[in-house]
């Protein structure tokens, strides 16, 4: 539970830094989520993918 | 912002590419191609809010997640999904967000508020159940969008088919069964008819 709380703590985090340092304006997510989904559970795959995207687990997708 | 603005910009979009003559960053239907065309892209030029958009796919422990990313004129759109058919539909919806978030009052300011919103139920597609005169969450709504641009009004009829599963439909038009099943529901099939109505 700690772990996924911080989850939430670090998305906020996160964001007020990319705002801050890299004027990032707007953010949204894809919100299909079911009903076990808590708001830390959600907040931690959030992370995942902001966390692997920064670590280089990333391509840019260039055909569809 | 309601489902009968979806429906204006979808027609607005398909005459805007139409007038500029560039091709569709989205291969919004056809017979022969069904892919999403790169979208970073050949319409960069001829609107004046976007410099770059990229798109990302991250290999990250976690299925059919998107986020999209505004920094100034600079959109940056990552997707964690393995089926293409998920890729292709998060690519289009997080897309969308470029043509419906323009204004500031659009635009996450509390992204704790955002996601309790979005968990809470608040934010829930089966909660949406409205008019075509109703406003609707940007997050929802840009699934619509996403919807209307890769499963165009004309075969609203498929939605109606009950010879045709949702397997196939979504294998037609190369979107998540999921999403067809959300989609397939009388309210939301009649939201179409009476949107495309009150506009054509």
């Amino acid at each position: 539970m700690a772990t996924i709380d911080r989850s939430l703590i670090e998305l906020k985090e996160w964001f007020e830094k990319e705002k801050n340092e890299n004027n990032l304006n707007d953010i949204k997510f894809f919100p299909f989520v079911d009903v076990s989904t808590t708001r830390n559970s959600f907040a931690h795959s959030i992370m995942e993918v902001i966390k692997a995207h920064e670590s280089g687990r990333t391509q840019e997708l260039r055909n569809f | 912002m309601t489902f009968l603005d979806i429906v204006t910009h979808t027609k607005k979009l398909h005459t805007f590419f139409a007038i500029q003559g560039t091709p569709t960053p989205l291969s919004i239907h056809s017979d022969t191609d069904m892919s999403i065309k790169r979208a970073t892209v050949d319409y960069e030029d001829n609107i004046d809010f976007i410099d770059a958009i990229t798109f990302y796919k991250v290999d990250a422990d976690v299925e059919n997640t998107a986020i999209y990313l505004k920094y100034g004129k600079q959109y940056k759109i990552l997707i964690s999904a393995t089926k293409d058919c998920w890729v292709r539909f998060l690519a289009t919806k997080e897309m969308c967000h470029i043509y419906l978030d323009q204004n500031e009052e659009d635009m996450t300011t509390d992204v704790l508020d955002l996601i309790g919103k979005i968990v809470s139920g608040q934010m829930r597609i089966n909660a949406l159940e409205t008019d075509i005169n109703s406003n609707i969450p940007s997050e929802y709504l840009t699934i619509l969008f996403a919807f209307e641009l890769l499963m165009p009004y004309k075969f609203n009829y498929l939605l109606e088919d009950v010879a045709k599963t949702s397997y196939e439909i979504a294998d037609m038009f190369k979107i998540p069964e999921a999403i067809v099943d959300m989609c397939r529901v009388d309210w939301y099939i009649n939201l179409r008819k009476e949107a495309y109505k009150r506009l054509s």
